[in-house]
């Protein structure tokens, strides 16, 4: 398992707009992705996950990743992280 | 069928029955799982197909922002916790899948309800938007968007933004079960000029999806699956709509002159940016009555002055030095907002509506008057109070302009000269009109709530609203007192409410000496033409007569006699 700690750059967090870019990113790929926030657990790969995590600008998450292609996913998600989601 | 003609006309085509079926949803024991779970998954299916075209379409439009609202509707369809949960509720409990979709989506709306993020609580929008999809599937393979086509849509009442939407596609008329005269939906398919019809009991029942429907606003009759006798009425109707079509066009561009020369203008009453160009089509010569409700009610929090302040110089520089008369925020009566926090009144007509919960709450109503103030440099821009019914109101209003002025001048903004009228529409006011005269620069007669007022006769009451009638001695004897007034003390009077544009009655208008008329936009050529057929001095003439006359039958017959002389 692979765990990284990923702060939301983007103005407005997990919007509806960023969830379907980090949902469409995370089923790219055979393994898990979770985020963890004050001891729950929220599945990346369902829109409805990402919107439950409800992160913020500024927040830092704990994004957990396992399976066969941990590496490639979680280099994915940094660069989606990283890249602010493709917004400000 | 029959019912109350709300905009005239007469439109013939496929009929599109929008059903609010979410109401009788009830859960119910299923045998059969396999076949329910199937069938959510064919209407699963049927949504993502008519999502991605959406998708596609609004893309190809640059319609970005709808786009990925949808895009999110497409992914919950994916959603373990959202379908794959109704699945999950179909299997456990062995019940409708209607039922399990119902429950599922209040389930999640409740939950993103009660996160601390505005954003996400918002986000219950979508969640219905796709559950109504999915239940329009569901209920017998109707889809929630309309195809490209042309249509007659039946409702049971539509709210204003389902009849901005459906205009933008090629909606042919509009059937009504509910609907008052001047609900909002009817105002808006009066200025698309859209044949609508209202109180059509039982309509939704009759009729199916794609059966043609005539759709007559003429003798106010909706008949299904027309016969030839019908089919001919129609070709006729259109025939001499063609001709009279023809006719108008003379009228659009033109100055607006009676027969011996006196001057008028027509103007035409607007909600927003988007009909300036139509205006234009149709030759009005200004806004006489821009309604600023809308830029209200479309949002979840009142616009700033910058967005306000951005619509309305955009369209003072579209109509280049012809008038835009912003009327400041109506709200109240039958135009409710829910974030400005006015709770529900007996009598809301009578209540707290208009200029005077504006003076009550400066910090919105002097952001709109800074706005129309700084717009002041992009055109003719002139503002006009609504529901003004004490002098006091009129003072109070120039005081904070005042202000806001200062505040300008301070912060080294730019204003323009802005003139500062107001509607006519309370009988207090009506009645002092030669006070108000003397501390506004122009009035414009809001005949719809003058009339209701005066004869204390709501008008989306169906059983008093009879008693508003424009042709009442009443009525015109008000007008014609207002008018005096106000041409005693040098200032214009114009007419914005319905009666301004009731042909019969236009004679009446310019024997007044109304300065001007503003109107619906599909009537500016109409109107034109009756005021270029009259004769001032036969007008003045007629005004004297009708002014003796005690109902408002008798005004009728002699109006119409007149007209065919």
């Amino acid at each position: 398992m692979i765990v990284r700690e990923l702060e939301v750059l983007n103005e407005l967090g997990f919007h509806s707009r960023v969830a379907c870019r980090i949902t469409r990113s995370a089923g790219e790929f055979q393994s898990s992705v979770h985020v963890k926030k004050n001891g729950q657990s929220f599945d990346l790969k369902n829109v409805t996950g990402v919107m439950m995590a409800n992160a913020k600008h500024g927040d830092v998450v704990t994004v957990e990743i396992e399976g066969p292609d941990e590496e490639a996913a979680a280099a994915a998600m940094e660069k989606l992280f990283a890249e602010k989601f493709g917004e400000r | 069928m029959k019912g109350t003609i709300a905009v005239k006309g007469m439109a013939m085509a496929d009929v599109y029955p929008v059903c609010e079926i979410k109401g009788n949803i009830r859960a119910q024991k299923m045998e059969d799982v396999e076949v329910e779970l199937k069938k959510l998954d064919e209407a699963k299916k049927g949504c993502m197909e008519s999502l991605t075209r959406l998708i596609e379409k609004l893309q190809n439009e640059t319609d970005k922002e709808s786009a990925e609202i949808l895009d999110f509707q497409l992914l919950l369809l994916e959603d373990d916790n959202y379908f794959g949960a109704i699945r999950e509720i179909v299997k456990a409990q062995k019940v409708n899948c209607e039922y399990a979709i119902v429950s599922q989506s209040e389930s999640y709306r409740s939950e993103l309800a009660a996160l601390d993020n505005p954003y996400l609580n918002e986000r219950t929008a979508d969640i219905t938007d796709l559950e109504r999809r999915l239940l329009n599937v569901l209920s017998g393979g109707m889809e929630h968007d309309m195809e490209d086509g042309s249509w007659i849509v039946a409702a049971e009442d539509l709210t204003p933004s389902q009849v901005v939407e459906l205009g933008k596609k090629r909606l042919k008329g509009i059937i009504l079960e509910k609907g008052g005269l001047s609900s909002h939906c009817v105002i808006l398919a009066r200025s698309m000029n859209i044949p609508c019809m209202i109180g059509v009991k039982g309509a939704l029942g009759k009729m199916k999806k794609g059966e043609k429907v005539l759709l007559d606003c003429i003798d106010g009759e909706v008949i299904i699956r027309p016969d030839k006798e019908a089919l001919k009425k129609y070709l006729d109707y259109c025939e001499k709509m063609d001709e009279e079509k023809a006719d108008l066009e003379r009228f659009k561009h033109r100055e607006t002159k009676t027969k011996d020369g006196k001057d008028m203008k027509v103007y035409a009453n607007v909600s927003s940016e988007t009909e300036i160009e139509e205006l234009k089509n149709q030759g009005g010569e200004g806004v006489g009555l821009m309604r600023t409700e809308m830029l209200y009610m479309e949002r979840n929090k009142a616009p700033d002055e910058e967005t306000q302040y951005q619509i309305y110089s955009k369209i003072a520089k579209e109509l280049e030095k012809d008038p835009l008369i912003i009327r400041t925020l109506d709200v109240g009566g039958d135009k409710h907002i829910s974030y400005l926090n006015i709770p529900a009144e007996d009598n809301p007509f009578l209540g707290y509506r208009a200029i005077r919960y504006c003076l009550d709450h400066p910090e919105i109503f002097k952001s709109q008057l800074s706005a129309i103030l700084r717009a002041g440099v992009c055109g003719t821009v002139k503002m006009m109070i609504p529901m003004v019914s004490d002098l006091s109101e009129i003072k109070r209003t120039r005081d904070m302009i005042d202000e806001v002025k200062q505040e300008l001048d301070m912060a080294g903004i730019k204003h323009g000269d802005v003139a500062v009228g107001m509607m006519v529409e309370t009988p207090s006011a009506a009645v002092m009109a030669d006070r108000f005269a003397k501390v506004v620069d122009f009035f414009s007669i809001g005949t719809n709530d003058l009339t209701q007022y005066l004869f204390a006769a709501d008008r989306n009451n169906e059983k008093v609203a009879s008693l508003n009638s424009y042709y009442h001695p009443a009525l015109l004897r008000m007008i014609d007192h207002i008018s005096r007034c106000a041409h005693e003390n040098e200032i214009e009077v114009d007419i914005c409410g319905q009666a301004g544009e009731v042909e019969e009655l236009i004679p009446l208008w310019v024997g007044m000496e109304i300065d001007n008329l503003s109107v619906s936009i599909p009537s500016i050529p109409r109107v034109r033409r009756a005021i270029s057929c009259c004769s001032f001095e036969k007008c003045r003439e007629l005004v004297k007569q009708v002014l003796h006359f005690s109902s408002d039958k008798e005004v009728i017959k002699f109006m119409r006699e007149e007209k065919t002389k």
